[in-house]
């Protein structure tokens, strides 16, 4: 009896796993096991061992690019910068294989991990040859990524292999951050974002810092020649008007994309709060707009008349942020959960120069995971169960 | 009151001008101390000590008064405030009488805390507190505190009280039974001046910025005459009030012999004499910078230094004069700092609003991450960065920094005073300026600090792209 039970049991879950891969697109390889799926689909799939995560996404007409930070090695960390195109078929946005496009130079600044990469159109003269693409990317000797700093790299093509722009940074998480026991365990400069200003050499590179202070920046450069970068001073963004779970909000993990009809920046940042167990990262991300020029405004108004509403808004009043509720898939049949518990380092679709493709709607992809001692995974599995998925908000 | 600071060279002409008159006769023959030094002691001691006002007056015949300041030399060398600690400053009130009967008091109805001008004894100006009706001034000073006849009988300098003709009387008062009072107290009088003092009202600015403090020696232009020497009083014909709490002597040999020593050391006292410190010890002196004379602050070492009890701040205060605690129409403060550590080091630049009734403290304490605005004179580069309840500057930054009013905030220690409103009024005096530090965070630190002073324009920071808005270094270095 007991043995017909657990037959029983075995061709009843079989069946339910070939009926979810089949319905639902769960990511299941032929050669390895499954990332957790637990609401929304994926992008695209890749068997559990993989991380997929700080999506970065370019559209140009039908066709649009992913950029994203990918391990190269099964079940170890491993960061590389990945592109995968899609194309928009039968109503969604269909994915081909990846490429890998920028890997850690051996005993390089960048020599053990490329992260969290950015790429915008222009002109950019590197070595007495104008490149089209300019990618922005973290990058660290170390293999948990910290005191990262933000490198550049150029190529031919939106979709090709990026060399990198010289043997140093471009921005680096310098002594200058040094407490008196010096550089400690920061995380560093972290999830550039790139906006072209002229649609040439000028671009507006926006960046996190993690240090002694936790800051969102922009820096203003002439990248026209990257040989002899011309750049303005680094601005501490105005941060007025955020709101989340956390006393200071930030401008965290933040993807910005310029609406030039609007004269607006459009945001899509990690929305701050405690988490508790790993990873150690955001529970949801929010999409938010300001004015183009507030955000560098210095305010200069007497104590406690700094406008109380702040610089930045929701871009939809009644879309406080994208968390786990609003992943979840209502259809008990697919025994997916309630969404995704954690959601993070997303960012907003942009033309090739990092400008907004509508003034209605933005598409944001965010990175979703799972978490340390979820059912089914072991150790540290949770780490290469990162997805990447897409989520439409209407400006409100 | 505003000071005139003229060129060195002018400056020691005046001084030779002001100290030509000090030919006093060294009339009891001593050798090894000068005749300058010859003083009349008065001596408030515990055992003497009486209750209310206590004072001595002397006659001085009758003096023709021409000038517009009395100037009145002296050397607090020490004192005991009631809850028996050693205080800043000894304090005395001055009241002079003309042929009419007619009495000049130091009155300051207001209680509103000013300054008057004052000239340590090689010349060089600091100045000394005016408050409560009492002159206040800090223990080691060796010089001539000016008090300007507008200012006496509670005159402003919109209604000034008109100067005397002559002076027959003056009366050095104390008084036993105030809290603020001193239960001990030892001053060396030298001096009575009729002397003008030239306040002529002349700001400096680096392009938009009005400098309230530079750091550098500061001279007074000064003509007097020495009317009163205190050395010659004849004490047996001095009338003490009913309640005698003080006793006057002349200054014993080795007395005379700690002024002059006192005055050889004087140039280095005088400019430390402009500042009041308090909390944690540290180190304070003037060393050349990118603009002149800055001042340099050093921490020691923690371990062998911190004193547990003091407050863990060592603070650095700096009294504004009128005019210059004007701060109409500024839009916040700067200052130009140096850094020479390879890490952060941090401090507060803090202010005082005068409110009816005290003084309010504002500062960066109220929150964290409040923003200022660098511009770093040696690389050009403009940049913003977070407070965290104090200002951080980074390793080797050298250059100004901006603070805008509206990163300041009333703390709630101070919000605790019943004066205080926690609203910045920018009509309101503000008299004070601290440089404060904690100890514990900055062990075996130097910081150079120069040039606090008001900005006065909007500006951007680190703008490639948008020049509409000037950015620091255009505004600062504009009109150099």
């Amino acid at each position: 009896m007991k043995n017909k039970v657990f037959i029983s049991a075995i061709v009843l879950i079989l069946a339910l796993c070939a009926g979810c891969g089949g319905k639902t697109g769960k990511p299941v390889s032929e050669a390895g096991r499954s990332k957790p799926v637990t609401g929304i689909d994926a992008c695209f799939d890749e068997e559990l061992g993989y991380y997929n995560e700080s999506p970065s996404v370019i559209r140009i007409g039908a066709k649009q690019y992913m950029f994203y930070t990918r391990n190269e090695q099964k079940d170890m960390q491993t960061d590389t910068i990945a592109v995968r195109s899609a194309e928009y078929r039968n109503g969604k946005w269909n994915y081909g294989e990846f490429r890998t496009v920028l890997r850690p130079t051996e005993k390089g600044w960048d020599g053990a991990s490329v992260f969290a990469a950015d790429v915008v159109k222009g002109e950019f003269n590197y070595n007495g040859k104008i490149y089209a693409y300019l990618m922005a990317y973290s990058g660290s000797s170390k293999q948990n990524r910290t005191n990262a700093q933000i490198g550049f790299a150029v190529c031919d093509t939106i979709d090709g292999d990026y060399i990198k722009v010289g043997e140093n940074p471009i921005v680096e998480f310098s002594k200058q951050e040094q407490t008196a026991v010096g550089l400690t365990n920061y995380k560093g400069l972290t999830e550039p974002s790139l906006v072209s200003y002229d649609k040439k050499g000028k671009i507006t590179l926006f960046y996190s810092h993690y240090g002694k202070f936790n800051n969102s920046y922009a820096l203003e450069m002439d990248c026209s020649d990257l040989n002899s970068v011309i750049r303005g001073g680094r601005i501490k963004l105005n941060v007025s008007g955020l709101a989340d779970g956390l006393n200071s909000p930030m401008l965290f993990s933040a993807d910005y994309v310029y609406d030039p009809d609007e004269n607006i920046y459009i945001v899509c940042r990690n929305y701050g709060g405690s988490v508790s167990g790993l990873p150690s990262v955001a529970e949801a991300v929010q999409a938010v707009e300001a004015d183009a020029d507030e955000i560098y405004k210095v305010y200069d108004n007497l104590p406690g008349t700094v406008p109380a509403e702040g610089v930045w808004k929701l871009y939809n009043p009644r879309q406080r942020r994208i968390s786990a509720i609003h992943t979840g898939v209502d259809d008990a049949d697919t025994s997916r959960g309630n969404g995704y518990k954690r959601i993070y380092n997303g960012c907003v679709v942009s033309d090739q120069y990092g400008h907004s493709v509508s003034s209605r709607e933005i598409q944001i992809y965010f990175t979703s995971s799972a978490v340390s001692g979820d059912d089914g995974l072991e150790g540290n599995e949770y780490v290469f169960t990162p997805m990447i998925h897409e989520y439409t908000i209407t400006r409100g | 009151m505003k000071k005139k600071f003229i060129a060195a060279f002018a400056a020691a002409l005046a001084l030779s001008f002001a100290f030509a008159h000090y030919t006093h006769s060294a009339a009891d023959g001593r050798e090894g101390v000068s005749a300058e030094s010859a003083a009349m002691t008065l001596e408030l001691s515990p055992d003497a000590r009486g209750e209310g006002a206590d004072y001595l007056e002397i006659d001085l015949g009758n003096i023709e008064i021409s000038g517009t300041h009395i100037g009145i030399t002296v050397n607090p060398v020490s004192a005991t405030n009631q809850n028996g600690v050693t205080p800043a400053w000894s304090m005395f009130r001055f009241i002079f009488t003309d042929a009419n009967g007619k009495v000049y008091e130091s009155n300051n109805y207001n209680s509103v805390q000013t300054t008057i001008p004052a000239a340590n004894s090689d010349g060089t100006a600091t100045e000394v507190t005016f408050m409560y009706n009492y002159l206040w001034p800090t223990l080691g000073f060796c010089g001539t505190m000016y008090l300007p006849w507008a200012l006496v009988n509670g005159g402003t300098v919109q209604n000034p009280t008109a100067a005397p003709a002559n002076i027959v009387k003056v009366r050095i008062q104390h008084n036993s039974s105030y809290t603020t009072s001193r239960r001990a107290m030892l001053t060396h009088f030298f001096n009575l001046t009729d002397a003008t003092v030239n306040v002529s009202d002349k700001d400096v600015y680096f392009g938009d910025v009005k400098i309230l403090e530079d750091f550098e020696d500061k001279t007074l232009e000064v003509t007097e005459r020495k009317i009163y020497d205190f050395a010659d009083t004849d004490l047996d014909g001095v009338t003490w009030s009913g309640n005698k709490a003080m006793d006057a002597r002349f200054a014993t040999e080795s007395e005379r012999e700690s002024i002059d020593e006192l005055k050889r050391n004087a140039k280095e006292n005088a400019w430390k004499s402009l500042y009041s410190v308090n909390g944690q010890r540290f180190v304070y002196s003037k060393e050349e910078a990118a603009y002149g004379k800055a001042l340099k602050w050093e921490y020691g070492s923690y371990y062998d230094e911190y004193d547990a009890s003091l407050n863990s701040y060592g603070s650095l205060g700096i009294t504004l004069s009128e005019g210059k605690n004007d701060f109409r129409g500024a839009k916040g403060l700067t200052v130009w700092v140096k850094n020479p550590q390879s890490y952060y080091v941090s401090f507060n630049l803090e202010f005082a609003e005068q409110e009816e009734g005290g003084a309010e403290r504002w500062n960066l304490n109220g929150s964290t991450y409040r923003t200022l605005y660098f511009y770093d004179t040696e690389t050009g580069e403009e940049f913003s960065a977070s407070t965290d309840t104090v200002a951080y500057i980074p390793a080797g930054f050298c250059g100004w920094v901006r603070i805008p009013f509206s990163q300041y905030e009333c703390p709630s220690w101070s919000m605790a005073n019943e004066w205080t409103d926690g609203v910045y009024d920018e009509n309101k005096p503000h008299n004070n300026i601290y440089i404060t530090s904690q100890f514990i965070v900055n062990d075996n630190v130097t910081i150079y600090f120069d040039n606090i002073g008001l900005y006065y324009s909007d500006f951007s920071v680190g703008r490639l792209f948008d020049d509409s808005v000037p950015g620091i270094a255009e505004l600062t270095e504009g009109a150099r």
